[in-house]
């Protein structure tokens, strides 16, 4: 589990994909809130033009905040946390002196809200302590700019009580996005401590009924050849030349179905599964695969997981043409290549929309996954470190 | 591995997240409420505002309980107090600045977004919107009681309906999205049990194979190279003796029985000590060096995986070495065993090795490699071969990855 990030998204994949529509909420409604009260405050503002470059680096920092928190962009990295909160401080200092020396009530300022809800848009994308921090930045940023600029407000209190007003949005906004974040990160830690012990149970409970259904396997391929042959031998047949020929023969087959069996690799397996199971009526589908160096082995369990699900989805997606398709995997250096690639016939927005769970989820185990969709043939793209 | 909460478990986690953030929302409000207060009391020394400060002791109070324990009764309790609070602080405030004060002041405001996010107890976003519009209009309610009792302006408090609208708005939006996504998260979750179980399965398959390869073929090999007639007697117990395990017994079910010999402990009872018995009967000499009884730190079943490999690496030496000794050297550190298996016979490379790459990688390196050890391979054609298996000792974690 290690290079994962105690993020809800690299958790809990589907649950920040749940928030993708904050994202553009955020997008559109932060940016228009800035608007509005600009113009709420138009008589207070002195330089326009400052005033109007502070609302475009909103919807400039909402623009960002809503492509970086794509699912096809998985995972959200710090920087974007960076840039959307430094632009929105930026947007805030261009706002402040837009009506430096006019502003008369800072409870009308808009730019310590906009940091405050940016981060809050954020929370499912970054950890608890990156969001309370980038708040608390934010807030002193704010209390800075509010006790310089005490003097052109109306309200005759201690500038000690414009800090309190300037720094309370941000402050109650970040530190619960913080909150937020915390709670679902442990309940989903907590999780993986049931999970994993239900894992150790299924161990134990189906370990030994998958032990007898393997035994029986391996039993049924020797009463076919070997059993036969070696009774004779007990029973008292000599050893004879055609005897020892006949040796050689049943070890040459069974040796070769077993390099048949190492040589599998799961992902064949995976493959050969979904397939008996989505594609009724068409013949088995074989050498879909392709991967010379048995790179698949090369994946940790979660890369496994991730890819196991994607391929069961992409087979049991309507439009799939089993036929058609083909995983390649190769190496370059310390890295595997994949390819998986399919005719799909649905449109291209139906596609996203129906594989967006799977897609978010392998993003966060494969951070440089590429998904298009020239239609009809949709394409995969992603690589993992080898083992 | 788990990807993400089961679909019974994640309203629950969200719940309770919500909650929490609502209640680091109030906290936060009302702390601002508080210093806002005292800061002006500090300006106007003539004004008595510390009744509006006491005033919000019941809500910080309550808003600890409805924390500490999220049920219906502390939740209601919130609302009510809350709102009582309210009431007591506007009163408070505005009796001291008739004329001046009106009711949407930002100081009225912060204890009224407090009792916005009450956080209330049961499932589901729009529980959360219920207990949200009842706290706004609760806290409503009580600035307009206490406004006409000391004659303060009325206004509409645009900052608490702002804030109300967008937190319901963004509650909604995660409602609906959430329904839209159901269906995959139990894909999700086969999909991560049907790789553990596949990697269940896999392991098993490995001992199968190597099983497999250690008896019945070796028996073929055995009599492939038998001379004419009857089979010679150790040949034909150990066939009998394997066939009778292999479509008799359940060999796969209870490998981890340490299959501790009777009157014997230790090294002379470990499955290492009859694997070298059974290689010298074979007619290799075999010397052994090191701490033998570092064997004794594994667990048993890679006692049982270590004494199939080394066999196997000493029947190769015999098969395809053209020497008859080998030496086995065990060496035990902190937490791991190491065992390495010399030959100085003609070597090879493993690369070109097809006739027997079954042997080392099913019966050696795979082998080990299910029970979570490792092997390595020094040989060049001409200057023999050293095997080195190592294997983690008795020890806490060693069956994480497994997991």
């Amino acid at each position: 589990m290690t290079g994962r990030e105690r993020t809800v998204q690299q958790l809990d994949p589907l649950a920040a994909l749940m928030s993708r529509p904050t994202g553009y909420l955020a997008a559109v409604a932060v940016p228009g809130y800035a608007a509005f009260m600009s113009w709420q405050n138009r008589g207070q503002i002195e330089n326009t033009l400052l005033a109007v470059v502070a609302v475009l680096l909103v919807l400039a920092a909402g623009i960002a905040l809503c492509v970086d928190t794509s699912p096809l962009r998985a995972p959200v990295s710090s920087r974007t946390l960076v840039v959307v909160v430094s632009v929105s401080m930026g947007a805030l200092l261009l706002s402040s002196l837009s009506m430096w020396s006019t502003d008369a009530y800072i409870r009308d300022d808009w730019g310590t809200a906009v940091i405050g809800m940016y981060i809050v848009a954020l929370a499912p994308y970054r950890p608890a302590k990156e969001l309370a921090t980038a708040g608390v930045l934010g807030a002193i940023f704010a209390a800075l700019i509010a006790v310089v600029q005490a003097e052109s407000f109306v309200t005759a209190v201690p500038p000690v009580a414009f800090v309190v007003v300037a720094v309370t949005p941000v402050l109650a906004m970040s530190l619960a996005a913080a909150a937020f974040t915390d709670v679902l990160v442990r309940s989903l830690d907590r999780w993986r401590v049931r999970a994993r012990r239900a894992f150790t149970a299924m161990t134990d409970g189906s370990g030994e009924s998958i032990a007898r259904s393997v035994q029986q396997d391996s039993v049924t391929v020797l009463n076919q050849e070997v059993v036969p042959y070696f009774s004779t031998l007990l029973d008292g047949a000599t050893v004879t030349a055609i005897s020892r020929q006949r040796a050689r023969e049943i070890a040459e087959t069974v040796r070769s179905a077993m390099v048949a069996d190492v040589d599998r690799t799961w992902l064949e397996t995976v493959v050969a599964q979904a397939s008996r199971r989505y594609q009724h009526g068409s013949e088995a589908v074989s050498g879909v695969v392709r991967d010379e160096g048995r790179l698949a082995e090369q994946m940790s369990t979660d890369e496994r997981t991730a890819v196991r699900a994607l391929i069961v989805a992409l087979h049991a997606h309507e439009s799939f043409d089993a036929r058609t398709a083909s995983i390649d995997i190769d190496s370059r250096g310390a890295y595997c290549d994949v390819v998986m690639r399919a005719r799909m016939d649905a449109t291209d927005g139906t596609l996203r929309g129906d594989l967006a769970p799977f897609i978010a989820v392998a993003r966060v185990m494969f951070s440089d996954l590429q998904l298009e969709h020239e239609h009809p043939y949709l394409t995969l793209r992603f690589s993992y470190e080898q083992r | 591995m788990s990807l993400g909460l089961p679909g019974h478990l994640a309203p629950h986690s969200e719940s309770r997240a919500f909650a929490r953030a609502s209640h680091v929302i109030a906290l936060v409000c009302l702390v601002g409420a508080a210093l806002l207060v005292a800061t002006v009391q500090q300006s106007r020394p003539g004004a008595i505002l510390w009744p509006a400060l006491v005033a919000l002791v019941p809500i910080f109070i309550v808003l600890w309980m409805v924390e500490r324990y999220r049920s219906w009764f502390f939740s209601i309790t919130y609302v009510i107090v809350g709102a009582a609070s309210l009431y007591w602080f506007v009163l408070a405030g505005t009796s001291q600045f008739v004329g001046e004060a009106a009711t949407d002041s930002f100081v009225f405001t912060l204890p009224k977004v407090a009792l916005i996010f009450v956080g209330g107890a049961g499932l589901g976003v729009w529980r959360m919107i219920g207990w949200s519009s009842a706290g706004l209009v609760a806290g409503e309610i009580a600035t307009l009681l206490a406004a006409l009792q000391t004659g303060a302006q009325i206004a509409p408090d645009l900052t608490a309906f702002a804030v109300y609208a967008i937190s319901a708005i963004l509650l909604s939006l995660l409602g609906l999205s959430r329904n839209r996504l159901k269906r995959a998260q139990p894909s999700l979750q086969r999909a991560a049990r049907d790789e553990h179980l596949s990697d269940i399965r896999h392991r098993i398959e490995v001992r199968a194979a190597a099983m497999l390869h250690d008896t019945i073929l070796n028996h073929l090999a055995a009599v492939a190279n038998a001379p004419d007639g009857e089979l010679g007697d150790e040949l034909r117990s150990r066939i009998e003796r394997d066939l009778q395990i292999l479509v008799g017994e359940e060999w796969l079910v209870d490998a981890d029985d340490s299959e501790t010999a009777e009157g014997r402990a230790g090294w002379y009872a470990s499955r290492l000590f009859r694997a070298l018995d059974e290689a010298r009967e074979l007619g290799l000499e075999v010397v052994l060096s090191g701490d033998r009884t570092a064997v004794t730190r594994l667990d048993p079943a890679r006692q049982v995986a270590v004494a199939l490999a080394v066999k196997q690496c000493l029947v190769n030496v015999l098969k395809h070495a053209d020497t008859n000794v080998a030496e086995v050297v065990i060496y035990g550190s902190g937490d791991e065993v190491s065992i390495m298996i010399i030959d100085g016979g003609k070597g090879f490379s493993e690369r070109e090795t097809s006739v027997d790459r079954l042997g080392l990688r099913q019966s050696v390196r795979k082998r080990i490699e299910s029970v979570d050890g490792s092997v390595q391979v020094w040989s060049t054609p001409g200057t023999g071969t050293s095997i080195l298996i190592r294997l983690p000792a008795k020890g806490p974690a060693v069956r994480e990855r497994a997991l």
